[in-house]
């Protein structure tokens, strides 16, 4: 009884609404919902009832028997616990689009009604009949309902989608009259059956209706105008309800397919999301962007059912499709219903980004547990078909993210609308804490998946204290800009975490919260979407690596050979290294500038950690020369770059990636001295680079700009800052007494112990060009001529000054006794397995190897003696001098006209640009625009198959049709 | 720990005494060069001390007034770090506290107090000599490291004190010899690090009045002075140690030294100066590559 009711009250109710509609519009939309919750409802029952959400709970059965006769003269129905679950979706999809879209379109509750129970009757259908006469209404209520707008795009969109159901019926009744001429009944399980050449033609017709339906690549073409075309609260419908259907259904008839062999399946469908999402790389527009992820989750239903099988593909398939289609409601909620032109304006926050996430899978959304399943299986079965998926899956998340980027702005004035988005995004985030906390492969933070021991410790510690120390400053935006305090602290936690994971997954799932938590942090900047786009992409990139990384290695975080190598890909990819650095200067000089703290001091580590742990659990490091190599023409490019750069943040960047390069140098000589140069500068990197952004982050807070031109003279308005930059500046430059010093002559050592000559030249090349920036970036902010808009600017704010001091305390403690650090790292480092080489010997607060000697305490101690001698004797040796006004200059005799005019900032070292001018300019931003450029035009080969003529779709129906009916009979007559 | 502050202070003052009286050896040379009269000998300490004994009584600025003691700080760093006279414990100094490596480094030290003194000046021209004398420093560096790199690797230490002794036996065991481009391309770059002709583009007289120090005068002038006189000292010493045998003896430092010191008064007067980009690029490129031949030779 509660079977039927969960079936057919909207049917009830649509009768009901047909006589209510247009005399009592409010009622009837009342009505409306009444019957949909109570259906609801009584689907609830059932799906506990079935046990569903327990341990096999999704193959338990109830039938439904609507007649005395048996099918096709009835209709006989079976609800498993799979598709109870499912049709809890269908019933929550109608439920939140119901109140926009017929609220709207008075006199379409009927239909929509209508939907509902058909669509629930194709999921539970077990005929070939019954499927057949709840296709054609489905097809019939969605064409109704897409004209129902009464304009003509959407009569368009109508007529292309009865244009390609007729074709879908006419095969489809074709295969159904194979079917019974040859066994003789009409179940859908009948044709497992099947042999010879009318399986064959059967499996084509089927295919064809199938990927036709569900909306697969190549026969996508048609449900790509149908997202972009159709109104966007009947997408929002369509998406949880029949779409879903369709997919279900679809489902389970694959698995029955009498195919040759279901591999080709997963071929079809790995090679469709390969080519269908390249098309979609270039795709600007929102709904047709959900139509490209609509083919995507087609293409992972062929690959499912191509490797997967029994409980696994039935959870598997649940959780891909009843979540997606859940998100995609979601999104299309976001549109703004008033808006003909461009319904998509008003998009934006968060409320946009949970939906978002779900559909990339990225963890711990929902998707995701099924994704890693997957992949999983896909491994086993052919790296190679994994490999070609997860590049599908990252051509999604593109244009997904760029659908984030371009859409995230201020909240807008008509919030009204978005009730029922902030409900769908509420479902979305409680199923995320319900499938995180049923995952199959649980979340562990103990267990040792990291060798405990004062290296792990270091990170944590790095982490931690980056975290803590960069949050002050964060909670007060600077100009323009909004708080990044949340995302960073998400950030932060889930980083503190990485060194604490128990297992492969939880270390994957805590690296990708803490990526996208940074992501959404960077968007809070005062231009974000440029910078927030490539760091999402090259997130993503990095976080896909992994992912490979993960699945091919079993859990662990690596293992020889290619994972290994995916590793370092990712890793290199973090640090923006190897001509990755675009996403690192877009991303910093656009975010918030204490976010840019975190992620260049704090975030950057992660990558540290990964590489230098999982090379000490493989034991190997592949090209460890290689990498060496990258690194040091990384920290010499990015010199010269940051040299030549005039914006501040932008500068930071790229000595940061610069920096950055030392660290990998030093690990990818796979020596105890290469080692503990690189974890020794991770660690001077952490401090010197965070004191950085953070001074940066005060002087823009005050003054409202970053370009070098518009800055100067702050010493004297802000000297603790300037006090804080300068000990940084001459701690990363490695001028003695200060710590970077030490760094570079550990790394020194390394490189002549192996000796690699040349590189030591590079690096050292890398690191007197260093001076350029050093030097250009104390002068053009802080020194020379104070620009009179800057005569009342005050000290940078306590929120980042504090921290800054507490970073230069350290810095400083560490620059007059590295042994502190050292006498725990050196035999830390030593202990590791895999590593050659020297061991550095710590005598006192001496450092030896058999090549040099370095004792930072006597060389502070000179210095500071030194200086004091020469101070004292200055002080006391004559009259002080007293402070002039900073145009108070010799000037040929003449006052200086302006004090913008004498400070000499931009294109500072000009004569080097010119001394560069023998070089061809290779920009990373050209490189990745070709890449982006090859990626589009090759996308555009496919997408031209598009033409957004339904004529086209059919042609391609029926090219695939006999493409796949002569590939599946071969030779055989 | 009071020998050793005796060393200190007396090689500091020996070094500048030197310094100074070399300086004036090379204004009585040029001047003969030109034709002319020119100064007497000990013009230079004249100089120094009338420059001292004037009050200085302006300043634009904590860094700008900090800066001449980073210069003095810098020259006396790195002549302390070097190994006056090989096998002498008494003139060791600091050198303890670091090899060559710190040496290359620390010389960094006072050419960035210099520098962040003239930004802080706020004269452009100050600040257009610290462009110039920034990119060709981080050029010649390139080339000087280089073939400090190729003898720590030929000789398998960063020690000073090794080098110099990996010297001893004959002359044909000096490094000039055993290295005889690698010092071919060091002694190019010496004509850059004492700014002589045609490097000379930091001081660069009718274009940029006198470079980083257009704002300074009196007494602050005569802390860079001494700075300079002493770090000139230092580098001559230093160059002495790694490519000269080093000195066994007194009379042999003052030699070698002075040999080196007149090297740039016989080579740069005939030349014109070079525009930044064209000293950058001919430090780049010409000796680098006359290092690249030793470099081959030690790993080959």
């Amino acid at each position: 009884m509660v079977t039927a009711l969960a079936v057919f009250l909207p049917l009830l109710g649509a009768f009901l609404t047909a006589w209510l509609t247009h005399r009592n519009e409010r009622l009837s939309l009342l009505i409306t919902r009444l019957f949909l919750l109570a259906g609801l409802a009584a689907i609830l029952v059932i799906a506990a009832r079935l046990g569903a959400v327990t341990d096999g709970g999704l193959e338990n059965t109830m039938i439904l028997r609507t007649g005395v006769m048996t099918p096709p003269l009835s209709i006989d129905l079976k609800v498993t616990g799979w598709s109870a679950l499912a049709a809890v979706v269908v019933y929550v999809g109608a439920l939140l689009g119901v109140g926009r879209f017929s609220g709207r379109i008075p006199g379409t509750q009927p239909l929509l009604l209508t939907l509902v129970t058909t669509s629930l009757g194709l999921m539970f259908a077990t005929d070939f009949f019954n499927s057949f006469v709840f296709i054609e209404i489905g097809s019939i209520i969605t064409i109704g309902l897409t004209a129902a707008g009464r304009c003509r795009r959407r009569w368009e969109v109508a007529l292309k989608t009865a244009m390609i159901s007729g074709l879908v019926t006419i095969l489809y009744l074709l295969a159904v009259v194979i079917v019974y001429r040859t066994t003789g009944e009409l179940r859908l399980t009948a044709i497992s059956t099947m042999t010879g050449f009318p399986a064959i033609l059967v499996s084509g017709l089927l295919l064809t209706v199938i990927m036709t339906e569900i909306k697969a690549f190549p026969l996508s073409g048609w449900g790509l105008d149908f997202y972009q075309g159709v109104d966007k609260n009947f997408a929002a419908v369509y998406s949880s309800t029949w779409s879903l259907a369709v997919l279900l259904w679809s489902a389970r008839m694959l698995t029955v397919l009498p195919l040759p062999d279901p591999g080709v399946l997963a071929r079809i469908g790995a090679g469709g999301l390969v080519l269908g999402q390249l098309a979609g790389l270039r795709q600007r527009d929102p709904g047709r962007m959900m139509g490209y992820s609509t083919s995507a989750y087609a293409s992972i239903l062929l690959i499912l059912a191509g490797t997967v099988h029994g409980a696994d593909y039935l959870s598997l398939t649940l959780l891909f499709f009843t979540f997606a289609s859940l998100s995609k409601t979601t999104v299309f909620l976001m549109a703004d219903p008033e808006e003909e032109d461009d319904p998509w304006k008003k998009v934006s926050g968060y409320v946009l980004l949970l939906p978002l996430l779900c559909i990339t899978g990225i963890p711990p959304f929902p998707v995701f547990w099924a994704k890693i399943r997957m992949l999983t299986v896909l491994a086993d079965i052919s790296p190679l078909l994994m490999g070609a998926v997860i590049l599908g899956l990252f051509f999604e998340s593109v244009y997904i993210y760029r659908l984030w980027s371009s859409r995230t702005g201020p909240w807008q004035k008509k919030r009204k609308y978005f009730d029922a988005a902030f409900m769908g995004a509420a479902l979305l985030a409680a199923g995320t804490v319900w499938t995180a906390a049923g995952a199959e492969q649980g979340l562990s933070l103990s267990g040792e998946l990291f060798r405990a021991g004062f290296v792990r410790d270091l990170f944590l510690a790095i982490f931690a204290g980056g975290t803590l120390l960069s949050l002050p400053g964060a909670f007060r935006g600077g100009p323009g800009e909004k708080s990044p305090a949340v995302w960073m602290l998400v950030s932060g936690v889930a980083l503190t975490l990485l060194p604490l994971s128990g297992n492969g997954l939880t270390f994957y799932v805590l690296w990708e919260i803490s990526a996208f938590a940074a992501v959404i942090g960077v968007s809070k900047g005062a231009r974000p979407s440029e910078g927030t786009f490539w760091f999402a992409v090259f997130a993503g990139a990095a976080g896909y690596l992994l992912l490979a990384s993960l699945v091919l290695s079993d859990g662990a975080v690596s293992s020889p050979g290619i994972p290994m190598l995916l590793v370092a890909a990712a890793a290199l990819l973090k640090m923006g290294q190897g001509g990755a650095h675009l996403w690192n200067v877009r991303a910093y000089s656009t975010a918030p500038s204490t976010m840019a703290a975190f992620l260049s001091g704090t975030s950057s580590k992660a990558a540290v950690f990964l590489l230098v742990f999982s090379a000490s659990a493989a034991a190997i490091l592949p090209l460890g020369t290689s990498l060496a190599w990258i690194g040091a023409l990384t920290a010499l490019g990015m010199a010269a770059m940051a040299s030549l750069e005039s914006d501040y943040k932008k500068v930071l960047a790229y000595a940061s990636v610069s920096q950055l390069g030392y660290v990998i140098m030093g690990i990818g000589l796979t020596s105890v001295l290469g080692w503990t140069a690189a974890i020794y500068h991770t660690f001077n990197h952490f401090l010197f680079k965070s004191i950085l952004f953070l001074g940066a982050a005060g002087v823009i807070a005050r003054t409202g700009t970053s370009d070098y031109d518009s800055l100067g003279g702050l010493v004297k308005r802000m000297p603790l800052t300037f006090t804080f930059t300068l000990i940084s500046v001459i701690a990363f430059a490695g001028v003695p007494p200060l710590s970077g010093f030490g760094s570079k002559w550990l790394l020194y050592n390394a490189l002549v112990e192996q000796g690699m000559l040349p590189l030591a030249l590079v690096a050292m090349f890398a690191s007197v060009v260093a001076f350029l920036y050093a030097f250009r970036l104390l002068y053009a902010v802080f020194l020379g001529q104070l620009a009179p808009r800057h005569y009342e600017v005050k000290e940078a704010p306590l929120a980042v000054l504090a921290p800054q001091g507490v970073f230069t305390a350290v810095l400083m403690a560490l620059s007059f006794r590295p042994t502190l650090l050292l006498d725990r790292l050196v035999p830390a480092v030593a202990s590791i397995a895999g590593l050659g080489g020297e061991i550095p010997v710590i005598e006192g607060t001496a450092l030896s190897t058999s090549l040099g000697y370095w004792d930072a305490w006597s060389v502070g101690m000179m210095v500071m003696g030194v200086f004091g001698f020469a101070f004292v004797f200055y002080w006391i040796s004559g009259r002080r001098p007293i402070h002039v006004g900073q145009l108070d200059i010799g000037f040929a005799g003449e006052l200086p006209p302006s004090p913008e005019e004498v400070h000499y900032a931009g294109d500072f070292f000009r004569p080097f640009r010119r001394a560069l001018a023998f070089l061809p300019e290779i920009h990373a931003s050209k490189v990745f625009g070709g890449i982006v450029k090859t990626a589009d035009l090759a996308g555009d080969v496919f997408r031209s198959l598009f033409t957004g003529d339904a004529r086209t779709y059919l042609l391609h129906s029926l090219i695939i049709l006999t493409v796949m009916i002569l590939w599946m009979k071969g030779g055989t007559p | 720990m009071t020998r050793l502050l005796v060393s200190v202070i007396l090689t500091s003052l020996g070094a500048l005494v030197y310094g100074l009286l070399l300086g004036g050896v090379s204004r009585v040379i040029t001047a003969s060069i030109h034709g002319r009269i020119g100064p007497r000998l000990t013009q230079n300490f004249i100089d120094l001390w009338k420059l001292f004994r004037k009050e200085s009584s302006i300043h634009h600025g904590t860094m700008f007034w900090m800066a001449p003691m980073f210069r003095l700080t810098g020259g006396i760093g790195v002549l302390l770090l070097v190994p006056i006279i090989a096998g002498n414990s008494v003139l060791t100094n600091m050198s303890f506290s670091g090899d060559l490596l710190l040496v290359l480094y620390f010389m960094f030290f006072g050419c960035l107090g210099m520098a962040l003194g003239a930004g802080d000046s706020g004269h452009p021209y100050a600040v257009v000599a610290v462009s110039r004398g920034l990119l060709q420093m981080s050029a010649y560096e390139l080339s000087f490291s280089a073939a400090v790199l190729v003898l720590a690797l030929g000789l398998g230490t960063f020690s000073i004190e090794n080098i110099v002794s990996a010297q001893q036996g004959g002359i044909l065991n000096w490094n000039v010899f055993r290295f005889p481009f690698a010092t071919a391309a060091a002694l190019i770059t010496f004509l850059p690090m004492n700014m002589t002709y045609p490097f000379n583009i930091v001081l660069a007289p009718q274009e940029i009045p006198i470079g980083p120090p257009t704002e300074y005068s009196s007494r602050f002038l005569s802390f860079m002075f001494s700075g300079r006189a002493i770090f000139g000292v230092a580098k001559l010493i230093l160059f002495v140690n790694l490519f000269f045998g080093g000195a066994g003896s007194w009379s042999s430092l003052l030699i070698k030294t002075f040999l080196l010191y007149m090297y740039p008064l016989f080579v740069s007067p005939v030349f014109p100066r070079f525009r930044t980009e064209q000293s950058v690029r001919f430090l780049w490129f010409v000796p680098t590559s006359l290092v690249a031949v030793d470099l081959l030779r030690v790993i080959l």
